[in-house]
């Protein structure tokens, strides 16, 4: 008895114990990070030995001003969410063989301090090597703030980071082609009218591509019920990437504006064209057939319909009975 | 079609040239002509100006990716090819394009032939959709005749424009630079905190993703830098589920910043499931997508982000931390 009382009063007295060593002490600075850039991308045409010269705006809506490295890197896309961009590790850097990092200057270098409520301009100059060879190049101007937090305590601390990402295609032939891998509905049938539609592209050219096209549906009846834009925040898919494009058709009700119905099996057709010129000459397309199936209000009008013959038949017995 | 955009004029830089692929299912033989029809209510758009088409045969134009279509030319078409655009007018009449001269053409065989401007100006309808077209081979009492469907689109391309006036912008704030994770226990219950992020733009979406640094080597998560050195570890999976006594570790999930909207918190870092939070990894090259609007967003709207954190039984005491980096851009 007196050894369990021990036993519970040593537990007592490690719980502060612990609780000391894991606890985090106070945190005496918390501060707001914020960083906002223009343009947000810029897409280039220039030749080899060409000089080309530009700024980008970079601000701080903070009530604190706050220190950011400058980087200048090649960068690939986030996953496969085509428009995305971070920039690549050194050991990526090696084996990548269209980085423009070396050939831009930005000014000023290092680290740059983003004053509170102020706007930053960077200007940065382009020169593209004599002996470039043809191709699409990428870079990003990529800022990261260097954060100041308090190193005390257990705590997750943060920093942020934003930048502009430069495609820069050097020569005039370039191979715009692609790969049309799955066009799907997230599930086989629906309760209301509210499908996303899955596509994933595959860019199999030597320049990013930006696709664009539309998403038809139609019904049992072949009549069109709906026509949605394909991508239509025109996210660009880099060369030799893939990408998942979400869009959503949403609809109230089961009446189409044109007054079709908008119930049973639906196809879908996707319609999406890439190239910059003859855009026609190379059409990916695909369709997908799911349901829209209304079961609550069909349950609903079958629960009604059995009550009204259930009534019936009980009526007639009533009568027969009379 | 090089264009299949809806209510093309033909002039510069709404050009229209086509490829007919044409597999004939009789011999035909040569001096004959084909014609392509279109709807008679489409009067005067598929023919702009009525005169004379340029004729190429052709059995590899490089301009058109015919793979996935079920087409492949076998052979250009023969003859000395002449073509024409006539216009319909009303009722009855329809806008054709003529191609003369043809030479014998043998049934399973396709032939190629490319119909662009030349005096006469291709167009299309106006309206988006399908349009059928009927497409007739015939030479004397010779004919073999197929209908097949067009669909136009109300846009088939991109433009980009480039003024002061519509410049992207994207502005990305997060509340604080440090989040205190309170108080965690040798292999009890997690540990939450949180901060919030928040976003505006004037490009056509934005993205925020997500990666950490965790003990610079291994994986991302909380770090004891000091001795005994110690990581909880993010993790290999690609949630945590905290709530379950044997799994230990650190993530994050975001709150949807706009439940109607657009913004889409991606799968794994929802916050629907309590103790459940999505995995980080380390370095640019583990960044992940967190959170991310198709579409604009003039004013800021914010997302909560909430971190989780569990110590295993053998996580030795001391200060844990972990140093998150947020990317966020705009689409380009």
């Amino acid at each position: 008895m007196i050894l369990k009382i021990i036993r519970e009063y040593k537990r007592i007295l490690l719980l502060p114990v612990i609780l000391l060593c894991f606890s985090a002490s106070p945190l005496l600075a918390q501060s707001t990070l914020s960083i906002g850039v223009a343009p947000t991308s810029k897409i280039l045409k220039l030749v080899p030995g060409e000089s080309y010269e530009g700024e980008v705006v970079f601000w701080n809506m903070s009530q604190n001003s706050d220190n950011y490295q400058i980087m200048v890197k090649p960068f690939r896309q986030i996953e496969n969410q085509p428009g995305t961009a971070i920039v690549l590790t050194e050991e990526e850097e090696k084996g990548y063989n269209f980085s423009a990092a070396k050939w831009i200057t930005v000014t000023p270098r290092g680290l740059v301090k983003l004053e509170s409520n102020k706007n930053t301009k960077l200007k940065y100059i382009i020169n593209v090597p004599p002996d470039a060879t043809n191709g699409e190049y990428t870079a990003e101007i990529f800022l990261i703030s260097q954060s100041d937090a308090q190193r005390k305590g257990t705590a997750a601390f943060t920093n942020l980071g934003s930048g502009m990402p430069i495609l820069i295609q050097i020569g005039d032939e370039f191979v715009e082609n692609a790969e049309l891998l799955t066009f799907t509905t997230e599930k086989k049938w629906y309760e209301k009218t509210s499908v996303n539609f899955y596509t994933t592209i595959k860019n199999i050219g030597d320049t990013h591509i930006t696709p664009s096209g539309e998403i038809i549906i139609t019904n049992i009846f072949r009549q069109e019920v709906a026509r949605i834009q394909f991508n239509r925040n025109t996210q660009s898919l880099l060369r030799e990437n893939t990408g998942n494009y979400i869009d959503n058709w949403t609809q109230s009700g089961y009446l189409s504006p044109n007054k079709a119905i908008a119930l049973g099996p639906l196809k879908a057709k996707l319609l999406v064209t890439y190239r910059s010129i003859q855009p026609g000459f190379a059409v990916l397309t695909e369709d997908v057939t799911f349901w829209i199936i209304p079961w609550k209000i069909i349950v609903a009008i079958l629960v009604v319909a059995l009550a009204g013959i259930i009534y019936s038949i009980s009526r007639k017995k009533l009568q027969n009975r009379k | 079609m090089s264009r299949i955009k809806a209510g093309l004029t033909g002039a510069a830089g709404q050009t229209v040239e086509m490829i007919l692929a044409i597999n004939p299912s009789s011999n035909i033989s040569t001096g004959g002509t084909i014609v392509l029809e279109f709807p008679d209510a489409e009067d005067a758009t598929w023919c702009r100006t009525e005169g004379s088409l340029t004729i190429t045969a052709t059995a590899t134009d490089p301009a058109a990716d015919l793979s996935g279509t079920g087409w492949q030319i076998d052979s250009a078409l023969p003859g000395t090819l002449t073509g024409a655009c006539t216009q319909g007018s009303g009722v009855g009449t329809v806008d054709k394009f003529t191609i003369s001269g043809v030479g014998a053409l043998t049934a399973g065989t396709t032939y190629g032939v490319k119909i662009g401007n030349n005096l006469g100006v291709i167009g299309t309808a106006a309206a988006a959709g399908e349009h059928a077209i009927t497409v007739t081979a015939s030479q004397g009492t010779t004919s073999d005749s197929k209908s097949f469907k067009i669909d136009l689109l109300t846009d088939d391309a991109v433009v980009i424009t480039a003024t002061v006036s519509d410049m992207a912008t994207v502005d990305c704030t997060i509340s604080a630079n440090t989040v205190n994770l309170g108080t965690l226990f040798p292999g009890g219950t997690y540990a939450t905190g949180s901060h919030t992020i928040t976003t505006s733009t004037t490009s056509s979406g934005y993205y925020w993703a997500v990666y950490g640094t965790g003990d610079g080597s291994t994986d991302a998560g909380l770090w004891k830098s000091t001795a005994t050195t110690h990581l909880i570890q993010s993790g290999t999976t690609a949630t945590l589920d905290l709530t379950n006594a044997s799994i230990t570790g650190f993530g994050m999930t975001l709150s949807d910043p706009d439940t109607a909207g657009s913004a889409v918190v991606t799968t794994n870092f929802v916050d629907t499931t309590a103790g459940t939070f999505g995995t980080i990894d380390r370095l640019f090259a583990g960044a992940k997508m967190v959170l991310y609007q198709n579409g604009n967003q003039l004013s800021g709207e914010s997302s909560t982000v909430t971190y989780g954190a569990k110590a295993s039984a053998a996580a030795p005491a001391g200060t844990y931390q972990e140093t998150v980096y947020f990317v966020c851009g705009g689409y380009y």
